[in-house]
């Protein structure tokens, strides 16, 4: 008997030791190093970096175009800027500094019902520019309106007249456009975002496709598909990407652990 | 107004903003003044149905040192300012926009009622 309280009291303080271990704090990190801070936001994403000089030569395009579908987003601490998104991104070269993005967020103090899946408030589509060369200000919109969880929805970024002025595409049309970056672009990616102090929920599918310097449309020719955080290490196992259903490069599945997309 | 103002300035890395004001808009009208080289919003606000640039705001705008704290690609740095300028629908009282630059916009171009803040 003896022998069994002392087992059984061991378990509880060991339990209670484990408990305080394993308890939500207000600053958490969850994956190896994903967090809502600087350096630590998580991607799974579909990448096509190119080799040209974004001003007319070499593997270099106009534009990426496609349907996203957002399954399940779920923000836990979203009204303290946490947020995830599905998104795509189209850059000038590295030495530029410029990019565009746009695509759908959720949380960035936006309600998500904390713990419930995508609802009716919460999957807004936003555009940001970060200007090249520095020349200007950084800019992020978030559109008011709202999608239901898995419709399919078109977005886009692309020079449309070959000038330098680069454009976000919502579904309801061109969005914004915004001067100053090369003619086209060097590295896109497409897939989710998560900056969260707490693990959160994302997932869902790209079908993403790009146009040539000429201005036709085909599908990437490569990809390579990322699960990372911001400084390039792995977080395999806390998000994943890969390409869906056999189709080309770009058309992207993506997801967390909890999601029930895993990949 | 301020409370979120502060709010959002503390996410992108600055506790204690100063210079704070504020003054009543339009989406076109503050987005063309933080960024001239954008077009702003061009399609209609999908709660109203109007253009989203007639879209009445609250624009704040902040003095200090901003490292912004939103959805940045992978492999590139996050946009950097010392000022940092945020819209706030009038209406419902959601963000609507952030903008950060080295260089604070010109608030009269933006209306003629400014109101400093404290901060």
């Amino acid at each position: 008997m003896r022998r069994m309280l002392n087992t059984s009291a061991i378990l509880c303080v060991w339990g209670a030791v484990l408990a305080t271990l394993l308890a939500p704090t207000a600053s958490a990190t969850w994956g190896k190093k994903c967090s809502a801070g600087n350096g630590h936001h998580c991607y799974g994403i579909a990448e096509w970096a190119m080799t040209g000089s974004g001003n007319g030569g070499g593997e270099e395009l106009k534009g990426i175009s496609g349907e996203i579908a957002s399954d399940a987003m779920s923000v836990p601490l979203w009204e303290s800027h946490d947020f995830v998104t599905n998104e795509m991104w189209m850059d000038a070269p590295e030495s530029e500094g410029g990019w565009a993005e746009d695509g759908q967020i959720t949380g960035y103090d936006y309600s998500t019902e904390e713990g419930h899946e995508v609802n009716g408030y919460s999957l807004h589509p936003f555009y940001a520019y970060e200007p090249n060369n520095g020349a200007g200000a950084f800019e992020i919109y978030i559109s008011p309106g709202t999608f239901a969880a898995g419709s399919w929805e078109s977005y886009s970024e692309e020079d449309i007249y070959t000038n330098g002025v680069w454009c976000a595409g919502f579904p309801a049309g061109t969005a914004a456009c915004k001067g100053g970056y090369p003619a086209f672009a060097t590295d896109v990616q497409v897939g989710m975002e998560a900056a969260d102090e707490r693990q959160p929920e994302n997932a869902g599918q790209d079908h993403i496709i790009r146009q040539n310097t000429t201005g036709t449309w085909e599908t990437w020719p490569h990809a390579t598909y990322e699960s990372e955080d911001y400084n390039g290490e792995s977080e395999a196992g806390y998000v994943c990407a890969a390409n869906y259903g056999h189709l080309a490069p770009g058309y992207t599945q993506w997801g967390t652990p909890s999601s029930s997309h895993p990949c | 107004m301020q409370e979120t103002a502060l709010r959002i300035a503390a996410g992108n890395g600055e506790a204690d903003p100063s210079g704070i004001e504020e003054a009543e808009s339009t989406v076109g009208t503050v987005a063309h003044v933080t960024e001239p080289n954008g077009t702003g919003p061009m399609i209609a606000d999908p709660e109203t149905g109007k253009p989203w640039s007639e879209t009445q705001v609250y624009a704040v705008t902040m003095r200090g040192h901003f490292i912004y704290e939103g959805p940045v690609p992978p492999h590139r740095p996050a946009p950097t300012g010392t000022s940092l300028t945020v819209m706030i629908n009038a209406r419902t009282g959601a963000l609507v926009s952030e903008a950060l630059s080295d260089n604070p916009p010109n608030m009269h171009a933006i209306s003629s009622n400014i109101t400093p803040l404290g901060g």
